[in-house]
């Protein structure tokens, strides 16, 4: 099953978030707890983790990107 | 039986409900990333064995006083978790139908006094509900949960002593989880042990591995019998570590990773799941529960997002003092 990682709404005013670094690529396994990404706000840099186990399948947002926060970031194909 | 120990039955119970508090949080937490929740979310991920060890010792009678990181209290006590994630993302099938949020979920059909976002506020609430049990003769006890940065407030030290004066039945429960926000316990009390205040208001007084769900079991059993034979308030020092930040959002920048790291290994649940082992439950068992509450707590939270938006004409409605009703709301409410 494909899962969306989405931009999270980290902070209570928050609007939108830049991708600042991707830690993992794509084809690369994904761990539960793991950092797949840092997210930057006009607060703040914030380790974006993953919450399932399975493998990055697709990076929507490169690196730089501004996104509105819930918009998808990436896929990660999740493991039976 | 010896008080404290636990029947392979019991602790399945203990396990399975542990489970539901984690799978709760961890569904709020994306109910937050996914701009669901209203107002800031404290999760209890990490101190799980406190809440569930306290209520294997108390009845229909007994009530507790909760704290901003109150989800755990709530579900453990029997709280519904469709009306709760309901009141995380405001909508009229709430538990206050939406205009509370997450730090003011209350049932007092069960016991529940409240979650309370002032640090320290929910202290003396809980003694005021053990004086007017003892007045009424009621039977029943009361457990008032509050964190580390609680101790230091006034509200607890005055608490303390006037639930000792009139040995009113009252366990003060401290979860000492290292940090009131940012800020490490080490940093803001001047005690080595919170346990170590009883002694000055002549209470007995005990820290807990508060991660160790029969340790939790045993020292609370013990307390609450002890308060309900009438000797009077424990204060118990429940030692944790919220492994979540302090909200969905906090970037933990006064903690190290390493750190968080070294107390996963002594997670509660985890620590559970071995002494079921020790009593031969499978690992497949075990998962096979977790699984099932993790579906059933995922269905929750969908039926709670189908739930009603308030309407803002109700927004006056069930206020204690409808003065406040002179108030200009219009400019707050966001359409």
């Amino acid at each position: 099953m494909r899962k969306a990682i989405i931009m999270p709404k980290i902070g209570l005013d928050m609007e939108e978030g830049t991708i600042s670094q991707w830690k993992k690529a794509v084809g690369d396994r994904v761990e539960e707890g793991e950092i797949i990404c840092d997210i930057e706000t006009d607060k703040t840099i914030t380790n974006l983790e993953s919450t399932v186990n399975g493998t990055l399948v697709e990076i929507v947002a490169q690196e730089g990107d501004e996104v509105e926060i819930t918009k998808t970031i990436a896929w990660v194909e999740v493991d039976e | 039986m010896e008080t404290g120990s636990l029947t392979k039955e019991q602790l399945l119970d203990m396990y399975s409900k542990m489970v539901k508090i984690r799978e709760f949080e961890n569904q709020a937490i994306e109910l937050a990333k996914m701009n669901l929740t209203r107002a800031a979310v404290h999760t209890y991920n990490g101190e799980e064995a406190i809440a569930v060890g306290v209520y294997a010792s108390l009845t229909e009678k007994d009530c507790i006083s909760s704290t901003h990181r109150g989800h755990g209290h709530c579900i453990a006590k029997g709280a519904d978790p469709v009306r709760m994630f309901a009141e995380l993302m405001a909508r009229e099938n709430g538990y206050c139908k939406g205009k509370g949020g997450s730090m003011h979920i209350a049932d007092q059909k069960i016991g529940i006094l409240g979650a309370n976002g002032i640090v320290g506020g929910g202290i003396p609430i809980a003694t005021g509900a053990a004086l007017a049990m003892r007045l009424q003769k009621e039977e029943g006890i009361v457990v008032c949960f509050f964190g580390d940065g609680a101790s230091n407030e006034g509200s607890f030290h005055e608490s303390l002593n006037f639930a000792s004066i009139f040995k009113l039945p009252i366990v003060f429960v401290c979860e000492n989880n290292q940090y009131g926000i940012s800020t490490h316990v080490s940093k803001s009390t001047s005690a080595e042990h919170i346990s170590d205040r009883a002694i000055g208001y002549h209470m007995p007084g005990r820290t807990v591995d508060g991660n160790d769900i029969k340790a939790v079991y045993k020292e609370f059993a013990e307390a609450a019998e002890y308060a309900r034979a009438g000797k009077g308030p424990v204060l118990l020092e429940m030692e944790t570590y919220r492994l979540s930040g302090h909200y969905y959002g906090d970037n933990e920048n006064y903690r190290t990773r390493e750190e968080v790291t070294s107390w996963r290994l002594k997670d509660p649940i985890k620590r559970c799941r071995e002494y079921l082992s020790e009593e031969g439950v499978d690992q497949e068992q075990m998962d096979a529960m977790s699984r099932k509450i993790k579906e059933e707590i995922l269905a929750a939270s969908a039926e709670a997002e189908r739930g009603p938006i308030p309407d803002p004409a109700n927004l006056e409605d069930d206020l204690y003092d409808d003065s406040f009703a002179e108030i200009k709301w219009k400019p707050w409410i966001k359409q």
